[in-house]
């Protein structure tokens, strides 16, 4: 007898192999390219670095790998004190991010229902106006003759302008303001689908609002939070446009000193490097969200 | 008297334009399960929420143990709620679910152990303190959600529909475990409910609602024997309306005519009877147990009235009749199955039908 009728959807096999394809050809061989050239050093030429195989025109081509740009990434203090920039800044403008987001989506999903499709248009207006532009008129803001020290000065709280472009609040508050969607958004999603019972049941059982807030809704709230937290946390730190423009010149952030390697030096082998270990940072939270997921999906279906 | 551990008068509720709840007042005393009967929409979810402090009413007062308590909010109300989706946190175990009622306020970690264990145990969940509510059935989450409001020692206990998520089967044995634990207890309930059958079995009042008032407010007999109305009269169990026009007084009796036909003549006990002058339109009420179904060969009934089977259903234990009474007029009646000689009738046999005197009630239009 024959087997099942085949349909275009028996064979999920060939539908899966399409993103993996991707995969392959827009991310695993681009790295590759880039791990290759870290392993390589520095030339004047063209390209500016030397070929991982070199073959002296007999026998077997021979491997030039080098460690070097790697142990340089150990010793000197630049990159060590980009990594370490990196880290402080994205995780403060995360937290920067959260303060903000939590009460703005608490509040979104406490809405009257019909306001809510608004409220959520307004989270991703800024999204209409190119990032780059968002960031010009965070300079416009807050340069020395800018808006905000005007109305700091007008309300006699200052005489001075106080410098605030040019330093690390200032990329702090830009990574807020650019990827505070990207926290609201997952916050509000799993505080919407909250049984509005289960706030009235804590209150019945004696717990006030602010009690309620913090032992209930942000608890039911935590993969939500944890997304936006990361979603925020991980494009900050490769950064390069907010500390570049908000920055001062000793805002070390690793996306910038790649692009300092990369154009200025044109140290291709070093640039390399450093985004393979970007990369590697990035990878640590990344397994974790993973790992929760994993753990949150396995607990639903218990 | 001893004073009421709950008095509501004159609580009325709008929203918008629309009324919700309108003068109602009533008291409960120590100990007591009012339930509060009524179709969806008639204002009984209102009702409980005032109670549990989620609403304010427009007007009127709700006071307990003689304070009023309207401007106390829910969380400082000596007063838990039964949610009808129970409202479990998802988040937390069975055990922190019971304890978090008593952890808001402050207790000493043992005792609040010691309670956590006996009201699980008073609802046979010991065993699974360390559960979460989705690994939980539908029965054992509404005794979670019991054991929550239970652990707070509330004044007065409020019931949402309690049995409306557990099928029929588990609804009846629920039932009777929530009336056994109620009277051990001694807890002050206030239950609401659509289903008439669940407001019998727990209450020893009840409290029927209709378009935001109580219409009427007794012991379930009181209820189901003397309904104060055509639509409590409906509500609660079934019945057999037929309107009648009043002919007056003989002895003990009214007199009254069906309004459709004017030849059938009947009677109902006056004592009984709303004051309605001659001439007045009224219902005759009749409940299907009561209404005899004879052959229409047999006579000695002196009082019987012809009528004909139209619709016969069997349900297990009784035979449900539906009966023409002459034109238009028709009467229900349910007669027990298995009476052994007497085979059930069928669809168009004619029969002689009759009722107690006293079983006729008559209402007001």
């Amino acid at each position: 007898m024959a087997g099942a009728p085949r349909t275009p959807f028996s064979r999920p096999g060939l539908v899966a192999l399409l993103p993996f394809l991707w995969l392959v050809l827009f991310v695993l061989v681009p790295l590759a390219i880039v791990f290759k050239i870290s392993l390589a050093e520095s030339v004047l030429a063209r390209p500016p670095y030397t070929p991982l195989f070199e073959w002296s025109g007999e026998g077997w081509p021979q491997l030039r790998a080098s460690f070097a740009n790697y142990t340089l990434l150990i010793e000197d203090d630049v990159y060590r004190r980009s990594l370490w920039g990196s880290l402080r800044i994205a995780a403060l403008g995360t937290l920067a991010a959260l303060a903000i987001g939590l009460p703005l989506a608490y509040a979104m999903s406490r809405a009257p229902r019909r306001m809510q499709g608004t409220l959520l248009l307004a989270v991703m207006l800024p999204f209409w106006t190119a990032f780059l532009i968002r960031i010009y008129a965070w300079m416009v803001l807050l340069r020395n003759e800018g808006l905000v020290n005007l109305a700091l000065r007008a309300l006699g709280i200052t005489d001075v302008p106080l410098a605030m472009l040019g330093t690390e609040g200032a990329v702090v508050l830009g990574i807020a303001y650019a990827y505070l969607p990207f926290m609201v958004l997952p916050i509000y999603a799993s505080l919407e689908r909250q049984d509005p019972a289960v706030l009235e049941a804590a209150a019945d059982l004696g717990a006030p609002p602010a009690a309620a807030f913090w032992s209930v809704t942000v608890p039911l709230a935590r993969p939500g939070i944890l997304a936006g937290c990361l979603l925020v946390f991980l494009p900050a730190l490769g950064e390069v446009v907010i500390p570049d423009l908000l920055g001062g010149s000793g805002t070390l952030m690793l996306g910038r000193t790649i692009w300092t390697e990369f154009f200025q030096n044109r140290d291709w082998p070093m640039a390399g490097a450093l985004t393979i270990l970007l990369l590697v940072v990035l990878g640590g939270p990344l397994l974790w969200l993973q790992r929760q997921q994993a753990r949150l999906l396995a607990q639903a279906e218990r | 008297m001893p004073p009421a551990l709950l008095a509501l008068r004159g609580v009325c509720k709008r929203f918008g334009a629309v009324p919700a709840l309108a003068d109602v007042g009533f008291n409960l005393a120590a100990g007591e399960v009012l339930a509060i009967l009524g179709p969806s929409g008639c204002g009984k979810t209102t009702l409980l929420r005032i109670l549990a402090g989620f609403e304010a009413p427009d007007e009127g007062t709700v006071a307990l143990d003689g304070r009023d308590i309207l401007p106390v909010p829910p969380w400082r109300r000596p007063v838990n709620m039964m949610f009808q989706s129970y409202a479990l946190f998802p988040h937390l175990t069975v055990e922190r679910n019971v304890a978090f009622g008593l952890r808001q306020e402050r207790l000493p970690r043992a005792e609040i152990a010691a309670r956590v264990a006996e009201v699980l145990a008073l609802v046979r969940l010991a065993g699974l303190e360390r559960r979460m509510p989705h690994a939980l059935s539908g029965g054992q989450r509404q005794r979670v959600a019991l054991a929550r409001a239970l652990a707070k020692k509330p004044r007065l206990l409020l019931l949402d529909e309690p049995m409306a998520a557990l099928d029929r089967r588990l609804r009846e044995e629920t039932q009777v475990e929530l009336l056994a634990l109620q009277r051990r207890l001694g807890i002050a309930c206030i239950l609401v409910t659509h289903d008439q059958a669940e407001a019998m079995a727990l209450a020893h009042r009840i409290a029927v609602m209709e378009k935001g008032r109580i219409v009427q407010l007794g012991s379930p007999a009181e209820i189901y024997r003397r309904p104060a109305n055509r639509f409590v009269a409906s509500f609660v169990g079934d019945a057999s309306l037929v309107a009648v026009r009043v002919l007056g007084q003989e002895g003990g009796m009214l007199a009254v005519v069906a309004a459709a036909n004017d030849t059938l003549h009947l009677s109902v006990p006056a004592s009984t009877a709303p004051a309605l002058p001659p001439g007045g339109m009224g219902w005759l009420m009749l409940r299907p147990e009561a209404v005899q179904v004879a052959p229409a060969s047999r006579t000695e009934d002196a009082g019987a009235l012809a009528a004909r089977i139209t619709h016969a259903s069997y349900a297990g234990a009784l035979m449900h009749y539906r009966l023409a009474l002459a034109e238009g007029i028709e009467l229900r009646a349910s007669r027990p199955a298995a009476s052994g000689d007497a085979p059930p009738f069928a669809p168009g046999d004619a029969v002689r039908v009759s009722w107690p005197p006293g079983a006729a009630v008559l209402l007001a239009e």
